[in-house]
């Protein structure tokens, strides 16, 4: 596997714009990059040149945020043909998006908006994923979004939901562990009950990321999934957690606010590294 | 139970302070307002970060202050939501959008500026194509160069405006520190022939020229249609290969049209 060292998953990090030069003129030491497929949308032009340049030396995943999976509304074909155009220039060893909805009566909303966990979620996310999958002909990484609400109506925990629909499509789980700690702190989940129900064989990829609080004016508080910081000490131990408990994936340090020097970068994929290695 | 239909239609309606979305969610020590509008400005603020990323050099022009305000009213309004999920395609109809908003009411040349600075958004991506040389017309006799149709290349935008935003421009570029604005047209073609978009500001006669090469007339039909006697060919010819305006010819096409009606 190219994402592995021996038998020891690699870490890889997010590749954003201001690291490119960086990354083709010294070649980091690192396992692979993570893009987000949107960003290399158009049909030709410099950013696929940057690409073409950093895949020579580095496997790449492929980490989309626009598909939508748990609309109502019909998929959009041509995005997931234009996924599927990157799938061909690039051969990804991973490819994956979210557990979430963004479009409705053909109007698009940028972020990752929850869904209720009821069966008719199920049956929508259920038949996307299988609808992309087909298209792609590949597997799909699905991963737990952030949340700042949950719905009265929702009748499944969101780990038994994503657990149960990749069983159902042959999907896989993209965990990210800031997401679960950001969830699970704004929602009083209890994180241990969600990570123990994550079957270790479904996870084929872990996130890391850094966090936010945001003060509202009555005095309450929510953590808000920023990518603008550093991993907190919770979540790395919520990765050696998963790491002791058989979850062992390629792993990403994401980043994509205030964007840091690459060095910042290395030093969080190298403890990450560590962790993984030290299993 | 409310359809997942109907939660998304609501979430739809909420953005515009027009829904009961925040009864179907859950309230403790955080109001259900407060959580909804987490995602109210996450998406308010990714919109407006595209819209920067597209529109820096109006950012520049009107200041972040005044451009930010811009930004949230235009992306407050329904039919200005995006219609893709890659923000790339997004933001077109924003110039538009300046147009009419009355803060900015007295910046008439802005949405014209604006504008041309989505057709250069439009040239860094499209397709790459090699521009055409001089060598490539080396086989073709003299004689037949009025009957060739030269196609420009794929990212070529012209655009002419009713201000002089190549003086606009250059205030923003930082090339001049004042002007005075002139009270003229200006005549712009935007083209990113390899790594870099480049603004050429023409003469008003070489933009018909290229204007009436993009509509696919061969070079007789176009020189035909050029009324200004200071109109230079060769000249006009030559800065179009230096500057890597064309990416491919055709003769036959025209030739052959051009034969029946000799013969007829």
């Amino acid at each position: 596997m190219v994402n592995k060292l021996g038998n020891k998953p690699l870490v890889g990090i997010g590749l954003r714009t201001p690291h490119y030069s960086h990354v083709i003129q010294n070649k980091p030491q690192i396992g692979w990059f993570e893009i987000h497929s949107e960003n290399f949308f158009m049909q030709e032009g410099n950013s696929l040149h940057v690409l073409d340049t950093i895949r020579q030396d580095y496997p790449l995943s492929l980490h989309g945020v626009g598909l939508s999976l748990g609309s109502t509304d019909e998929l959009d074909k041509s995005h997931v043909q234009k996924i599927k155009s990157l799938l061909n220039r690039y051969t990804p060893f991973l490819v994956s998006e979210h557990l979430s909805w963004s479009k409705i009566d053909g109007i698009y909303f940028p972020d990752l908006l929850p869904i209720p966990y009821t069966e008719e979620s199920f049956s929508v996310f259920a038949r996307n994923i299988d609808y992309v999958q087909t298209i792609l002909g590949r597997e799909l990484l699905i991963e737990n979004p952030s949340s700042y609400l949950e719905y009265k109506d929702s009748s499944l925990l969101e780990v038994d939901f994503l657990s149960n629909l990749c069983k159902k499509t042959g999907a896989k789980i993209l965990l990210d562990l800031n997401n679960v700690y950001v969830s699970a702190c704004n929602n009083d989940w209890d994180i241990k009950i969600y990570l123990d129900a994550i079957p270790p064989e479904l996870v084929e990829e872990i996130h890391l990321a850094g966090h936010e609080f945001r003060s509202f004016e009555d005095g309450s508080t929510l953590r808000i999934d920023t990518h603008a910081s550093q991993v907190c000490t919770e979540v790395w131990s919520l990765f050696n957690y998963s790491i002791k408990r058989g979850i062992s994936a390629p792993t990403l340090i994401e980043w994509d606010t205030n964007i840091p020097d690459f060095e910042i970068l290395m030093k969080e994929a190298t403890l990450a590294q560590t962790y993984l290695n030290s299993k | 139970m409310v359809s997942l239909r109907d939660y998304q239609k609501k979430f739809l309606e909420s953005y515009h302070d027009e829904s009961s979305f925040i009864d179907l969610i859950k309230a403790d020590q955080v109001s259900a307002s407060n959580r909804l509008s987490v995602y109210h400005t996450s998406i308010r603020e990714t919109l407006r970060k595209a819209l920067t990323l597209t529109y820096p050099l109006t950012w520049k022009l009107i200041g972040e202050e005044c451009a930010n305000g811009a930004a949230y009213a235009f992306i407050q309004e329904k039919v200005a939501l995006p219609q893709t999920g890659n923000l790339d395609e997004w933001g077109e109809t924003f110039p538009k959008f300046l147009s009419v908003y009355p803060p900015l009411q007295t910046l008439s040349y802005l949405p014209e500026f604006a504008h041309l600075e989505w057709l250069q958004h439009l040239a860094y991506n499209a397709p790459d194509k090699e521009p055409l040389t001089i060598q490539a017309f080396k086989g073709l006799p003299p004689e037949s160069y009025e009957k060739l149709s030269l196609e420009l290349h794929p990212s070529v935008h012209l655009f002419s405006s009713s201000y002089p935003l190549d003086q606009i421009f250059a205030v923003v570029n930082e090339k001049v520190d004042t002007i005075t604005l002139e009270n003229r047209k200006s005549y712009a073609l935007i083209i990113r022939p390899y790594k870099t978009v480049i603004i050429h500001w023409l003469p008003e006669a070489s933009f018909s020229f290229f204007s009436l090469l993009k509509k696919g007339l061969s070079l007789l039909q176009v020189m035909s249609q050029i009324e200004d006697e200071t109109f230079q060919l060769n000249q006009t010819l030559s800065f179009a290969f230096q500057a890597g305006l064309f990416s491919d010819h055709n003769l036959k096409i025209h030739e052959s049209k051009d034969f029946v009606e000799d013969e007829a």
